[in-house]
């Protein structure tokens, strides 16, 4: 049995220890926001906070996070007028779309450590997470932007 | 209610397609025939139907268009959605937009030319009556639909030219949008699929007695190679003759080739005889990954087994070297103008085979039952993906119904079918719902790749540095759409043109397929890189003599300037910097220049500092999504010119995932401006624009940094060697 909390509520599950967490989020808990991509931590699609840091729940044993606080898209997305996912709706940065989960997951935990980036903190926190479609110069715009929600809202 | 269908009469009299559905609620829908793989198109042919509609856009949304004829066609790639679609849709939005005139005026009593339509309403000015058109959509729809249409002034335009945003945007930023690797339903079981890592291999014995032990595995099931891959078996003895011939190592016989037999029969088509991936059907993807790595398979790499990247890449430069090739385009003589040149210069240019990896990897859900099927497919090409699923599951196409489903990424790659084969085939097996998933090693290792191409340009140049002739020999195996287009878009005014294309008697060893910008890519890469030769050789300005070659063509000379001067381009770069520009046509009939600044880090590495592109793609229907296109475009071609390659070792992709196959990151990016030219013309696509010159501008950038002309892709500076005298 492994208990976690997830996007603010408590699960327990019946699952082997070694399952990826995205295994679990997908198929098991039914979240798909949380995407494969690469399956060995290269990409970021996978990407979730546990207890606020970014991890790579493709390569990220269920058994890692017993007892933390697991926070998915659909964590952040519930939060309605959530300032990274309206920054990125306001610079309308998606263009497949599929990456995108994990650069917000991503991006978040940059602003939340470090509400004031530089072109280079965003280099070094954004690397991680490939896009294929090329929409880095509008992840950077969103980025920016989001932090002067974030002040905003204080 | 009943929804409004509207087609029109004045191209096409028999043809009454309904491109556009309005609700009793306002709610505008607008059917989109061609697929969304993140290019945006649906959100620009919704803008233009919408335009000439007279709709309001808070108001509009988009649904697929079912895959039948009257939406034909619905392949999307080439860039030619908007060319295609663009005068079909302002009509339909026209001819609606009449026809709930009409309506409102007929309900009032009053001349329908007293009548205007505005934002989603019919207003009667004089009597300021206003009615929204989801209350007068049924009594229109019953209309005689009107013969011609008068289409709006372009100057009247109120969305089209509009930066408006993306429709899907909100759902994507949410992780909302359900893409095919998300979907569920009831009964559904997950499969992936071990496959012959040789290519055009096939499983010769499998052992699934320890996969099927595995907990959550449901089914073993064989899956079996295309008619294509038969007829490639039947080239594969040509080829063996042929590397032998070339000394290939270790040879395979042909005989063994041909005998090379397998344990397993297609019950459905006994002809097809060779598995090429065994299936492992589970509960979930976990458990079936588990019971792949269980499989015990004896694959038989048949006559591929020898193959590898410098031998198809010598194979190429022996054609040049010796052989005469189908002679593709051929204006003036160039035999006559190579004989009588005063200078004539030559090289030989390369690039490798690409992978497409898209974020989400190859992917699909079959259901097929006992007489008919559904599909879920991420494709860019419905109406083959339901000839792939009749055929595999012998059903008629009427049988099949398909899902279209929005894309993680296409590129070109899911213009082929062969995952739709595989899950049809699984599906059929098991008799139940089945969602086949890749790993981004399947798609790596799988994919119908972006051919490898040697190409020769030879050309002459007289004494006022006018190019006399031009002949481009290319040495490469794939199709016409994958090795030839682009190599005759830029005027540059040659009065003797000729271009060969080599593909002797080798069969593809490899599967190869669209790729983002198809033969564009390569050949512009060695059109301009040779222009950048041409230019040294004759001691001009690269722009310069690019300006005074397109004198006669007013188009692309506006592109090039536009960029230059954009770029400061008669200003020396910041110390340490160097510029390359290189201009290029698609096909379809924009136009892109671009002008890359590079610096080398460490003596042999590729900086690229910024990329200035102009751009003339007609009417800029949507400058936001054309930007965004534009912006993507340059990083895939930059991604592929500085980063990507695809190696064979014995008939295997050496390249597995993203470590060793690694594509642009945030940290790599230039910065990038993008400048439309203003133009009337009707619009055309730039989704493959950008990528186009792009390897050339910072190939000819490190030419200006080096001295040594780059003629390699990806873009390699040699290192010094290192000193070994002290042994």
């Amino acid at each position: 049995m492994i208990e976690f909390v997830l996007n603010g509520k408590s699960v327990a599950l019946e699952v082997l220890q070694d399952m990826p967490l995205l295994w679990v989020l997908r198929d098991v808990l039914g979240l798909t926001g949380t995407k494969y991509s690469c399956g060995k931590g290269l990409c970021g699609a996978c990407n979730v906070l546990v207890d606020g840091e970014v991890v790579h729940s493709c390569v990220t044993p269920v058994s890692y996070v017993r007892g933390a606080k697991v926070t998915t898209i659909e964590g952040l997305a519930a939060d309605k007028g959530h300032p990274v996912i309206t920054a990125w709706i306001e610079e309308d940065v998606p263009e497949c779309g599929y990456c995108q989960p994990g650069q917000i997951v991503t991006a978040t935990a940059l602003l939340t450590s470090n509400p004031n980036p530089t072109d280079s903190d965003i280099d070094e926190a954004m690397s991680q997470n490939l896009c294929r479609c090329g929409t880095y110069h509008r992840i950077r715009k969103a980025i920016y932007r989001a932090g002067e929600l974030m002040k905003k809202n204080k | 209610m009943g929804p409004l269908g509207i087609g029109h009469a004045q191209q096409f009299e028999t043809e009454l397609a309904a491109w556009v559905k309005i609700g009793p609620d306002d709610e505008v829908t607008v059917l989109i025939s061609r697929c969304e793989m993140g290019q945006g198109i649906s959100t620009s042919l919704a803008m233009v139907l919408a335009e000439e509609l007279e709709a309001d856009w808070a108001k509009v949304r988009t649904e697929w268009a079912p895959v039948t004829l009257e939406y034909a066609p619905q392949s999307t790639g080439s860039s030619k959605s908007i060319r295609t679609l663009w005068k079909r849709l302002l009509i339909a939005g026209a001819t609606a937009r009449e026809m709930l005139l009409e309506a409102g005026a007929l309900k009032w009593g009053v001349p329908k030319e007293t009548c205007q339509a505005v934002r989603g309403f019919v207003i009667h000015h004089a009597t300021g009556r206003r009615l929204g058109y989801g209350s007068l959509a049924e009594k229109a729809s019953m209309l005689k639909i009107p013969e011609r249409v008068h289409l709006k002034n372009p100057k009247g335009y109120e969305l089209i030219g509009k930066a408006l945003k993306r429709l899907g945007t909100p759902k994507k930023a949410k992780g909302e949008l359900r893409y095919c690797y998300d979907l569920k339903m009831p009964n559904m079981m997950v499969a992936t699929i071990a496959r012959c890592p040789v290519l055009n291999g096939w499983a010769k014995t499998v052992d699934a007695n320890a996969a099927k032990a595995i907990e959550g595995v449901r089914y073993v099931i064989p899956v079996f190679g295309s008619p294509r891959e038969t007829i490639r078996r039947k080239w594969a003895y040509m080829r063996s003759n042929e590397l032998q011939a070339r000394g290939a190592s270790d040879p395979v016989s042909p005989a063994q080739g041909q005998t090379g037999s397998s344990d397993f029969q297609d019950p459905w088509h006994p002809t097809r005889s060779k598995v090429v991936g065994v299936a492992v059907v589970a509960r979930d993807f976990r458990s079936a990954q588990r019971g792949r790595d269980a499989l015990r398979i004896q694959w038989e790499s048949g006559l591929n087994g020898n193959v590898d990247n410098l031998l198809i890449a010598g194979i190429f430069d022996d054609w040049l070297r010796e052989e005469t090739g189908k002679l593709i385009l051929n204006r003036g003589n160039v035999l006559s103008a190579e004989a009588s040149s005063a200078k004539t210069l030559s090289a030989v240019y390369r690039a490798p085979y690409l992978a497409h990896v898209t974020s989400e990897p190859m992917c699909c859900v079959a259901s097929v039952r006992e007489h008919s099927a559904e599909f879920w497919v991420p494709t860019q090409d419905p109406w083959n993906s339901v000839l792939t699923a009749s055929q595999w599951t012998g059903l008629g196409p009427t049988a099949i119904e398909l899902h279209k489903i929005e894309m993680g990424g296409g590129f070109g790659r899911r213009l082929s079918t062969d995952f739709v084969a595989e899950a049809a085939q699984v599906s059929r097996a098991v008799g139940a719902p089945v969602k086949v998933l890749w790993t981004r090693e399947d798609d790596i290792q799988h994919d119908h790749y972006r051919p490898a191409y040697t190409c020769e340009i030879r050309a002459g140049i007289d004494d006022g540095g006018w190019i006399t002739f031009w002949w481009h020999r290319i040495a490469a195996l794939g199709s016409y759409v994958q090795l030839l287009t682009g190599v005759d878009e830029i005027p540059y005014g040659v009065p003797n043109k000729a271009v060969e294309l080599l593909q002797g008697r080798l069969p593809e060893p490899v599967k190869t397929g669209a790729h983002r910008g198809v033969g564009h890519v390569q050949n512009a890469f060695a059109i301009e890189c040779f222009m950048d030769e041409i230019a040294a050789a004759t001691h001009m300005d690269p722009f310069e003599l690019r300006r005074k070659l397109l004198a006669r063509s007013p188009r692309h000379k506006a592109v090039l300037e536009l960029a230059a001067s954009k770029a400061g381009w008669n200003n020396p770069p910041p110390n340490g910097r160097y510029r390359g520009i290189a201009v290029q046509a698609h096909e379809v009939g924009s136009i892109a220049a671009q002008v890359a600044e590079v610096s080398l880090e460490n003596g042999d590495e590729v900086r690229v500092h910024r990329v200035i592109c102009a751009v003339d793609c007609g009417r800029v229907v949507n400058p936001n999504i054309v930007e965004s296109q534009i912006f993507g475009g340059i990083l895939f071609g930059l991604s592929a010119a500085l980063k990507e390659e695809i190696t064979l070792q014995k008939g295997q992709v050496v390249q597995s995932n993203f470590h060793d196959y690694p594509i642009l990151r945030m940290n790599e990016i230039p910065s990038i401006e993008v400048h439309l030219t203003p133009s009337y013309r009707t619009p055309v696509g730039v989704g493959e624009l950008g990528v186009l010159p792009i390897g050339a501008a910072v190939a000819n950038a490190v030419f200006a940094a080096t001295g040594k002309p780059v003629r390699r892709l990806p873009i390699r500076i040699a290192r010094p060697l290192p000193d070994t005298s002290r042994g």
